[in-house]
């Protein structure tokens, strides 16, 4: 018997939206640079897990290690990026913003984060006592 | 039976077709220069293959991919598959000139306009 805790992973309140926008819609690639920059709010995300950890990996191409905030708070792990654009014509500042439920098994202590070619990766490990544990028929 | 395994065959065929995803990018306008930003995620800084040929600028690029096999998917946005662009250049660019890097997962590309095309002050008799 497989007992799985969850298989969709609840998402922030805006995620349904926006793909119920799009695929209504069409992409935004369609749509004027004026909705999506400077101000866009997403970035795309993907979630993954093994027995050990959750790995959590974001796009986030040209964001330097200093502008992105983590934090985990009440299960909810929270990535926020502040990058400041400068132009010729001065500088503008790009919030980005997203949030997942991450469950309550998880070792908030053992999380860790690297942020490479644009790609974040977070990492969080389940805590010890609710990874599957394979059970020997004796 | 014999056409059956024929339409297999062509499908199988049909998949392994490379597909790419058309990558963000911005083009910003300088002295004598366009300056070419593309959003590269996941992409080292040797990745990229940027090639011109006449006057369409052609960019490659893959991805590092981070994903282990045995990992189970919980949720999935980003798109996957190579980077590929195709831009026209409208004007005529130094060739040997263009510079190219790749860094934080964003490729600048310097395109420095050709001697022709470059702007210039013109002195008045």
């Amino acid at each position: 018997m497989k007992l799985v805790k969850r298989n969709t992973w609840p998402s922030d309140p805006f995620f349904e939206m926006d793909r119920l926008f799009n695929r209504a819609f069409g992409s935004s690639e369609l749509w004027p640079a004026a909705f999506k920059s400077p101000a866009h709010r997403d970035f795309p995300l993907d979630v993954y897990g093994d027995d050990e950890r959750y790995y959590v990996t974001a796009e986030l191409p040209g964001v330097p290690r200093d502008a992105v905030d983590l934090k985990v708070e009440n299960s909810v792990l929270s990535i926020m990026v502040n990058v400041e654009d400068k132009t010729e014509s001065g500088s503008s500042r790009r919030t980005m913003t997203r949030s997942i439920t991450v469950g309550d098994d998880i070792d908030i202590d053992g999380v860790s984060a690297k942020l490479e070619n644009g790609i974040l990766q977070v990492s969080l490990p389940k805590a010890e006592e609710r990874r599957p544990r394979k059970i020997e028929i004796s | 039976m014999n056409t059956e395994i024929a339409t297999n065959q062509n499908q199988s065929a049909e998949k392994e077709v490379k597909s790419y995803r058309k990558p963000e990018y911005a083009v910003h306008s300088e002295d004598n220069a366009y300056r070419l930003e593309v959003h590269l995620p996941g992409v080292p800084k040797d990745g990229a293959r940027i090639t011109l040929d006449g006057n369409l600028l052609n960019i490659e690029a893959s991805p590092v991919d981070l994903v282990q096999e045995e990992w189970s998917t919980f949720r999935r946005e980003r798109a996957e598959g190579d980077f590929r662009l195709n831009l026209e250049l409208n004007v005529d660019i130094d060739a040997d000139e263009i510079k190219a890097k790749v860094e934080d997962g964003v490729l600048t590309v310097n395109l420095p306009l050709a001697a022709k095309a470059a702007k210039r002050t013109i002195a008045i008799q």
